[in-house]
């Protein structure tokens, strides 16, 4: 795939996901100071805030933009893929650039826990990817109404889980690893989905 | 001769209208024009021809495929013009050219460029800064840049000044005959349609209520000016659309019907179409 399809979603991350991005690595970093108790509940809040708007953004000029990717030679799996790439681009950018502040401000000897702690980040963020077939299909609202309610539960327990695994003394490393490979399941499994309910909708 | 589209009882229901056994045919190099009032279905029918909506029955085939099976594939041969096209604000036509040339196998960037001098859509202006009328025209260029078969344009003279209109549509009939390729243009600008088509159908409410060659439209009907004794001696079966002014009766008749005695006047497309619909009220 090359062409508009990348063109059109670089346009999207250049000037709405840079800022997203450095919002989420920032509120991905704070959640890490143990001296802001109530930061847990921050960084949900701010980024079930920076989703929306994300998926606002992304929902008004769907539909536009869809239809006039009708019109052209490519197939639909290919137009879905291509929103899935620059949807997990924008998603693990702010994980990776928290990973490097935290080695780079608190040492190596932090990798371990921030790795999890972006694994569970990854994982809880995996279960509103679940719910992209909603709005590949057409339902907004359903998909916005659904959103609110994944996201919230998801990222207060992921958040909660980390910390008790972190405290629970198991292999941090192995544990992210298995976290991780979990959450690509649920990408890829998204994606199925998103195909199936791209093939079946209507512009 | 084949045929570029054929449409074979197609059927799509929503609440409310009903696009209901619409047969067309648009043989090999042959313009259709396709005819409707606000809300007859013709966005419709184009969303169908290209799978944007499921149809509920009938067939579509396309450049001899059926447009359900690989019909990626088949969108390299078709030009498409719907609602203006939908680029990122910071794009140029240059750069556009250039996006274009990585999706269509058969892109002609050369001939993109002398389309867009003809139609003076700036070249290195960004998108968000054109007309909506230069976003049409840009449309335009693109969907013939590519050596499309069949173009398919949906009220794409809608927001052109006259001369624009003029130009897109010497750009069709040369496109068409230099190209030998079909088209199917739809609007409710009548007289537009009029100069390069060779076949025409018209859509009211769902349903094609007349389809057929327009020089056989054209010269079957003849408009007559009389008085009130006159036209009640002329058969029913011929009079397609009668009605009384001040100065006598106005009528639209079978030229076969037409008295020797009386004089009649050629009939435009928007005549016809205008007696088609109300005849049938």
């Amino acid at each position: 795939m090359k062409g508009l399809l990348y063109k059109l979603h670089l346009e999207n991350i250049k000037f709405r996901y840079v800022f997203i991005m450095i919002i989420g690595s920032v509120l991905y970093y704070l959640n890490c100071f143990e001296e802001i108790e109530d930061v847990s509940f921050l960084s949900v809040g701010g980024m079930i805030a920076i989703f929306l708007w994300n998926i606002s953004g992304y929902s008004n000029g769907l539909q536009k933009e869809d239809s006039f990717i009708c019109t052209l030679p490519v197939k639909k799996s290919q137009v879905v893929s291509s929103k899935y790439i620059y949807h997990s681009i924008c998603k693990c950018f702010p994980m990776v650039l928290f990973l490097v502040l935290e080695v780079a401000f608190s040492g190596i000897e932090v990798f371990p826990e921030a790795l999890v702690f972006v694994a569970f980040c990854l994982i809880g963020s995996s279960f509103s990817m679940l719910l992209l077939p909603f709005l590949f299909r057409g339902l907004k609202l359903l998909f916005t109404l659904l959103v609110i309610v994944v996201v919230t539960f998801s990222g207060i327990a992921s958040v909660v889980i980390c910390s008790n695994v972190i405290k629970s003394g198991a292999n941090l490393i192995l544990t992210s690893i298995v976290i991780i490979l979990a959450s690509v399941a649920i990408y890829v499994a998204s994606w199925f989905l998103s195909v199936l309910a791209y093939e079946n909708r209507e512009f | 001769m084949n045929n570029s589209l054929e449409i074979r009882h197609l059927y799509k229901r929503y609440y409310g209208f009903t696009l209901d056994n619409v047969c067309l045919n648009i043989p090999s190099g042959c313009v259709m024009g396709l005819i409707g009032e606000n809300g007859a279905g013709k966005t419709t029918l184009f969303k169908l021809i290209l799978d944007m909506i499921n149809r509920d029955g009938g067939y579509i085939n396309v450049l001899g495929k059926d447009n359900r099976k690989d019909f990626h594939l088949t969108k390299q041969d078709l030009g498409i013009v719907l609602d203006e096209p939908v680029f990122q604000g910071y794009l140029t036509a240059e750069s556009i050219s250039r996006i274009m040339g990585g999706i269509f196998i058969s892109w002609d960037g050369q001939k993109f460029k002398t389309y867009l001098e003809r139609l003076n859509v700036p070249a290195n202006k960004k998108f968000d800064k054109l007309s909506s009328g230069m976003k049409m025209k840009l449309s335009i260029a693109i969907a013939m840049s590519h050596g499309s078969k069949l173009l398919l344009f949906d009220e794409a003279m809608r927001g052109l000044d006259p001369v624009s209109r003029y130009e897109v549509m010497d750009m069709i009939y040369e496109y068409t005959r230099e190209e030998d390729c079909s088209a199917l243009l739809s609007s409710h600008i009548v007289s537009d349609l009029e100069k390069i088509c060779d076949y025409v159908a018209f859509l009211h409410k769902g349903r094609i209520i007349m389809c057929d060659e327009k020089d056989n439209l054209l010269e079957r009907y003849g408009r007559i000016f009389c008085d009130g004794e006159k036209i009640k001696s002329i058969s029913p079966q011929f009079i397609k659309f009668k009605r009384e002014t001040p100065y006598g009766v106005e009528a639209i008749l079978d030229r076969e019907g037409i008295p020797n005695d009386l004089n009649f006047t050629p009939v435009g497309l928007e005549d016809v179409f205008v007696f088609t619909v109300k005849g049938g009220e």
